[in-house]
């Protein structure tokens, strides 16, 4: 995907950012698997604008000063202001969620309408999210997909990680594999800078000030995020909704991007302001 | 050379089906496996045996620091070397802790370190480990993104507050103190020398050669793995432009010393299989927080992986472990003979000898120590004699006075208690 770097904090470190397709500007934060170019985005950017950044925050210039989610909600606030982005829908997953949120508690002016795919910031240490920092690539696969080995966990970073393991990175197609899996290790870096060691950080002092239009998308079955956390959001966020998909753990975008572009579309026709 | 010996301090009473029955000896090892009564037998079977192999003429004694692990429970190396210091002398102290990134503020290390080496009388070694993932990330919760960064802070500020004279300000991304002045200072001039337990990262290298650091390999994987470790340290001392002195570098090896060499696998041989097979057992899911090594060494690390990624290795028997150089065993003359080679092929001026692992009872690991410190130690010390040791602490037998150690029970019946 074409992607450009939008330097932020005063030209002292740059985003990189994808921006495909046509039509208005709609604003997409990743999760902690990272940018994968999927069919849902595929799908948005044929009536959309979709922008959207790589998280900063390790393995490039904007490691030396970002420390926190606060550092990060202003690099942000930069990105939008530099793109000239105002009244745009926002939509985060995962991790993207959660700092999506963070945004719109802090501009809530500035977000058309909010969409948030499991969005991680809460933490009950009696219904835990999984660790995804702790587990091996295998539980990994097993929790964030319903069908770790369905058509959507092979087109994952997961699967190309298993296939290096398995042809070894000498070998021509191993080798090809090493970057990609060391591109998958920066993001994962970035997530934990955000999210280590669980992923509380004060989110709920300061959710109610959203004042978007909110939509949950959660997987009936997410074992990463379980589906009792859109509690929070809802208690949270005046006027929130939610939309269950069924048949979708934590990956609820590859594993059924036609359901999510349906409630991204009623939430975006519905939710204007 | 200097030749130290190393304790682990390891729970030597763990289930032998431990392996099968649970998923990690480190992090989150089954508190229930734990009694306090056989702790304080180990702990102070622990400081015995440091105790006899300083008194038996080892260099040096090293302890570590280790977090919710069970092969290693020493999480304060600071409370071992306390007691050590006191029941010691003329041996260095070498405490391969402390994880100074842990520490908020790291003042705390750099007054703990100082009253080491007032007590001790300039006997310490200050250890600066990083800290594996398994204790700084998931024991601690520090965040691996960051830790590298913060290692660096903690390691200046730790200096500057040894070395500086004066009241000063410190303004730093991870510690912001208005006033550091720590009191005690340390007796060692400008500072005790400084060792950095590494595991092979490419940054660490650079980061102990340019602060004339000394860089001390410590794993299990024997002189084999080590000697392609110690190569990258000194080709990078090669590029660098800098001496290759020995003493700037150390080497941990397992060694087990016995009379004969089919006494060596009767005794030591079930311990040596317990130590690796069963309790070097962590769940891989612990083994590398994200963030936690940098991108280049991730891709050096991959582009090295040659067996299958993520995969247990295979159990070894004693021979194997012997062959693999993870052990060095045998009669004395034959150990002496294999920790020169070590010694030279590696240029390393320091080996550390673990003396104890796993499940070795104290009778034998008072033998091994023994064997060791008697008949291997004294016929290695003139290997790398023409280099001088700059990394060793200066003891300031001339600044200290020496008197007979006081003993509270004469005294007290002295006193007619």
């Amino acid at each position: 995907m074409p992607s450009k770097q939008v330097p932020v904090a005063d030209g002292r470190y740059e985003v990189q950012v994808v921006e495909e397709g046509s039509g208005p500007p709609l604003l997409f934060l990743h999760g902690i698997s990272g940018l994968q170019w999927s069919p849902f985005l595929d799908e948005l950017a044929a009536s959309h604008t979709v922008i959207a950044p790589h998280h900063p925050g390790f393995g490039d210039a904007s490691q030396e000063e970002l420390d926190t989610v606060h550092d990060l909600v202003y690099a942000y606030l930069d990105l939008v202001e530099a793109l000239d982005l105002r009244d745009v829908p926002l939509l985060g997953h995962s991790l993207g969620g959660m700092i999506a949120t963070e945004l719109a508690a802090t501009q809530p002016e500035r977000f058309s309408s909010l969409v948030l795919f499991a969005p991680m910031g809460f933490f009950h240490a009696d219904e835990p999210t999984f660790d995804f920092f702790a587990c091996t690539p295998r539980e990994m696969a097993a929790a964030f997909f319903v069908d770790p080995t369905g058509a959507a966990a092979q087109s994952s970073g997961e699967a190309g990680l298993m296939r290096m393991v398995q042809a070894g990175a000498r070998s021509e197609e191993g080798s090809a594999l090493v970057e990609t899996y060391v591109e998958r290790a920066k993001t994962l870096a970035t997530a934990a800078k955000y999210l280590w060691p669980l992923p509380n950080r004060g989110l709920w002092k300061r959710i109610h000030r959203v004042s978007s239009p909110t939509t949950l998308v959660w997987g009936r079955q997410d074992r990463v995020v379980p589906p009792s956390y859109a509690q929070d959001f809802l208690d949270g966020i005046a006027g929130a909704r939610v939309q269950w998909i069924e048949d979708a753990s934590h990956e609820v975008l590859l594993e059924q991007p036609g359901a999510c572009l349906e409630a991204v579309r009623a939430a975006l026709d519905a939710g204007a302001r | 050379m200097k030749l130290e010996m190393f304790h682990l301090h390891p729970y030597r009473d763990l289930p032998q089906d431990f392996d099968e029955k649970y998923r990690s000896v480190w992090v989150d090892v089954p508190s229930h496996l734990f009694d306090p009564v056989k702790a304080h037998q180990m702990y102070n079977d622990t400081l015995d045996e440091l105790e006899y192999a300083a008194s038996l003429g080892f260099d040096g004694i090293c302890v570590n620091e280790h977090h919710q692990n069970a092969y290693g429970y020493m999480p304060s190396p600071n409370l071992m070397a306390a007691s050590l210091a006191r029941r010691t002398a003329n041996t260095a102290l070498i405490v391969m802790g402390n994880s100074i990134a842990l520490y908020n503020p790291p003042t705390r290390v750099a007054e703990e370190m100082a009253m080491l080496d007032c007590i001790s009388g300039g006997r310490l070694v200050a250890g600066f480990p990083t800290g594996t993932s398994m204790d700084t990330n998931y024991a601690y919760g520090s965040n691996p993104a960051q830790l590298r960064e913060k290692y660096y802070e903690a390691s200046d500020l730790i200096i500057r507050a040894w070395t500086d004279p004066d009241v000063f300000a410190w303004d730093g991304r991870f510690n912001q103190l208005r006033y550091v002045n720590i009191w005690p200072r340390p007796m060692q001039q400008p500072h005790p020398p400084i060792w950095v337990p590494g595991a092979g990262s490419i940054e660490t290298w650079e980061w102990c050669l340019r602060k004339e650091f000394n860089y001390a390999y410590l794993s299990y994987s024997g002189f084999k793995r080590g000697k392609q470790v110690l190569d990258g340290f000194w080709n990078k001392a090669d590029e660098m432009g800098i001496e290759k002195n020995p003493y700037q570098a150390g080497f941990l090896q397992l060694v087990m010393t016995g009379e004969s060499e089919s006494e060596v696998e009767e005794k030591y041989g079930e311990h040596a299989e317990y130590f690796f097979n069963k309790m070097l057992h962590v769940y891989p899911g612990f083994g590398d927080a994200p963030g936690y090594r940098t991108l280049d060494t991730i891709r050096a690390g991959l582009l090295a992986q040659t067996g299958r990624f993520g995969d247990r290795p295979p159990r070894s028997t004693w021979k194997d472990l012997v062959e693999n150089g993870n052990i060095v065993a045998g009669t004395p003359d034959q150990v002496v003979e294999q920790l020169e080679q070590v010694a030279k092929d590696l240029n390393v001026g320091h080996l550390m000898l673990l003396c104890q692992i796993g499940s070795m009872p104290h009778d034998l690991t008072m033998e091994n120590i023994r064997l060791t410190a008697t008949r291997v130690v004294p016929n290695l010390r003139h290997v790398h004699a023409e280099f001088e040791d700059r990394w060793w602490p200066s003891f300031h037998s001339d600044r200290i006075e020496q008197r007979p150690m006081f003993q509270p029970q004469v005294a007290a019946q002295q006193a007619g208690a």
